[in-house]
């Protein structure tokens, strides 16, 4: 009956797929080095987040400040003239919460 | 890792009446799998290198199980102990009325056990590689991701105690040590 062999070649070519997809990360070494490079490429430039915030009715930054890989914090002028401080998700540009100023 | 140190079996003659069943490439991949497992299990989401380096162990174990599941020695081969649905049922059912079959390779429970151990083992350990390491399409569903790894590592936690049982169950219904069989290797002849 072939299926046990077909079984053992499911599991060996899943082990030698996910190995190489491992090593191709880079992963088991002690500096991760795709991960975090990978990561950073994903985050948005401080233009193009201001541009994002624009699009939005967002104008006038007066500053603009990244607190970790996954948050930036702006201070702009919103849609209704009033001075707002932002947080901002550092990859989508998404605004996360609006706070006065 | 745990070192394991099998018994140095060419020293100790075997005993008499008993048989060579599971070899040494199997039991070093056995109780390989089963302290990365253990060191991956205690580990998680506390020291992640340990953690991550107990997951590729794992993937590299099961790989190699799965090579000497094809051209291994006679009870490591797949085709010995992968049982079809109905040999499946048919242990079963008499395991239940204690008329199970003694077998000296895995018996068919044990068989579909272990082929489920190391799928469930090797998907486990994909899925933490995927969120920890994500393809850039799979990224929006990275939170997912986690859950599934955490999902399945349970799942394989309550395998591994079913597995523990089954061992227990079969040795005192055939009355023979197989926690002692699966260090030595031997097994009581017929
Ligand atoms: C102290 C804990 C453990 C004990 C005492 C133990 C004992 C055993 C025994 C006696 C067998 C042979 C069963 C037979 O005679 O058919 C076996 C097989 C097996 N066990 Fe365990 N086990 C333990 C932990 C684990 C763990 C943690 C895993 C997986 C995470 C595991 C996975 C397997 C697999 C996959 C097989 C099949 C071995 C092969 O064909 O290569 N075991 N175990």
């Amino acid at each position: 009956m072939p299926y046990p062999r077909l079984l053992a070649g499911l599991l060996l070519s899943g082990s030698l797929a996910t190995g190489a997809y491992a090593f191709a990360q880079g992963a088991g070494t002690a500096a991760p080095a795709a991960a975090p490079q990978a990561a950073a490429a994903d985050l948005l430039s401080m233009p193009a987040l201001l541009d994002r915030l624009a699009a939005q009715g967002y104008r006038d930054a007066r500053s603009i400040e990244r607190k970790s890989d996954k948050l930036v914090e702006v201070k702009a002028t919103g849609p209704d003239g009033r001075r707002q401080e932002l947080y901002v998700d550092a990859r989508s540009g998404e605004i996360l919460k609006v706070e006065r100023d | 890792m745990a070192d394991i140190t099998l018994p140095a079996e060419d020293d100790t003659p075997p005993a008499p009446g008993t048989v060579r069943v599971w070899d040494p490439l199997l039991r070093l991949i056995h109780w390989g799998i089963a302290a990365a497992f253990l060191t991956a299990w205690l580990s998680a989401e506390e020291v992640m290198v340990v953690h991550e380096a107990a997951g590729l162990s794992i993937i590299a174990l099961v790989g190699v199980r799965a090579l000497w599941g094809l051209i291994g020695s006679t009870h490591a081969r797949f085709t010995d102990f992968v049982p079809s649905g109905a040999g499946l049922m048919a242990y079963l059912r008499a395991l239940v009325h204690r008329r199970a079959d003694r077998h000296l390779g895995h018996n068919p429970a044990g068989g579909a056990m272990a082929l489920t151990l190391w799928f469930c083992l090797l998907g486990t350990a994909a899925l933490g590689l995927l969120t920890r390491y994500p393809i850039s399409a799979l990224r929006p569903y990275g939170h997912w991701l986690e859950e599934a790894h955490e999902l399945l590592a349970n799942g394989t936690l309550v395998l591994v105690g079913l597995h523990l049982a089954g061992v227990l169950v079969s040795s005192l219904l055939h009355r023979e040590n197989l926690i002692r069989s699966m260090l030595t290797g031997r097994k009581r002849a017929g």
